[in-house]
């Protein structure tokens, strides 16, 4: 797949996870890493060491397509971020802390 | 004769302090020299000391490195593929440390593409992709061995100049 195709299929993952349309899940192999499927196939967002990668694997366990680097660092770091705030349910989490905050004040 | 003397003594003491001022501009010249010489012995035994500090931390990361790359080996013999990632994590990060000490002592050493392995190996473990068992992992297991070897012939220069 050429990158061109990637970069799109990217920033179209953002907007359908951005209108909550992708149920973003946490990998059990490392917590730096997410995942949602699509279909028979796999997206995955993950960071290791400075790096974040955006990994497409079909059902067979074949990884199909992959962007990584500076080029792409600010869409990546975006559809990062937007992967673990539905995974790991922050929004959530902050809107009941802060009713149970106001509830105590 | 007379003359001469009679000149001598009416200038006594200006000759006398000439004197004195000659030899004691040769005692401060002896003592700079000393002084210099005692501040290039220590510059000297200071570089010495930060290069053999620079020279441990080096051979130090290496030896960790070694050790990385043969746990690393023994899971891909053991076929425990998935307990790696970690390791590789860990050697990628060590390999930068190592290619920027190395970087003025080694022509021409770029550890990228061992770098580049580590990371690709580890984002296929994360990401549960296929073929990831020592059958079919031979090149990234003589990639090792090769990085192994690169790194113990570094280590045997170091320890070689060191002595």
């Amino acid at each position: 797949m050429d990158n061109s195709k990637l970069t799109e299929l990217l920033n179209k993952v953002i907007t359908a996870s951005n209108n909550k349309k992708l149920d973003w899940e946490k990998n059990t192999k490392t917590e730096t890493s997410f995942k949602a499927l699509l279909g028979k196939n796999t997206l995955h967002i993950l960071r290791t060491g400075s790096s974040t990668y955006f990994i497409i694997v079909n059902e067979a366990g074949d990884q199909i397509g992959s962007l990584s680097g500076v080029l792409y660092a600010s869409s990546l770091n975006n559809l990062y971020e937007i992967a673990k705030k539905k995974a790991l349910r922050i929004d959530e989490s902050l809107d009941e802390i802060n009713s149970m905050l106001d509830s105590i004040i | 004769m007379e003359e001469l003397w009679s000149s001598v003594l009416k200038n006594f003491w200006g000759i006398l302090g000439v004197l004195v001022s000659g030899i004691g501009l040769f005692i401060a010249f002896l003592q700079l020299k000393k002084i210099a010489h005692k501040t290039a012995a220590i510059d000297d035994t200071y570089k010495k000391t930060i290069e053999e500090l620079k020279n441990n931390e080096t051979l130090t990361n290496i030896s960790t490195a070694l050790q990385k790359i043969e746990t690393i080996k023994s899971k891909f013999q053991n076929n425990k593929i998935d307990d790696l990632k970690h390791d590789l994590a860990f050697v990628a990060k060590l390999l930068v440390t190592l290619q920027y000490s190395l970087a003025n002592r080694v022509d021409d050493l770029n550890f990228d593409s061992q770098k580049q392995l580590c990371n690709d190996l580890e984002v296929k473990i994360i990401t549960e992709q296929e073929g990831l068992d020592k059958s079919l992992l031979k090149d990234e297991y003589i990639a090792f061995s090769n990085l192994e070897l690169q790194l113990t012939k570094i280590q045997g220069e170091i320890k070689f100049n060191r002595n």
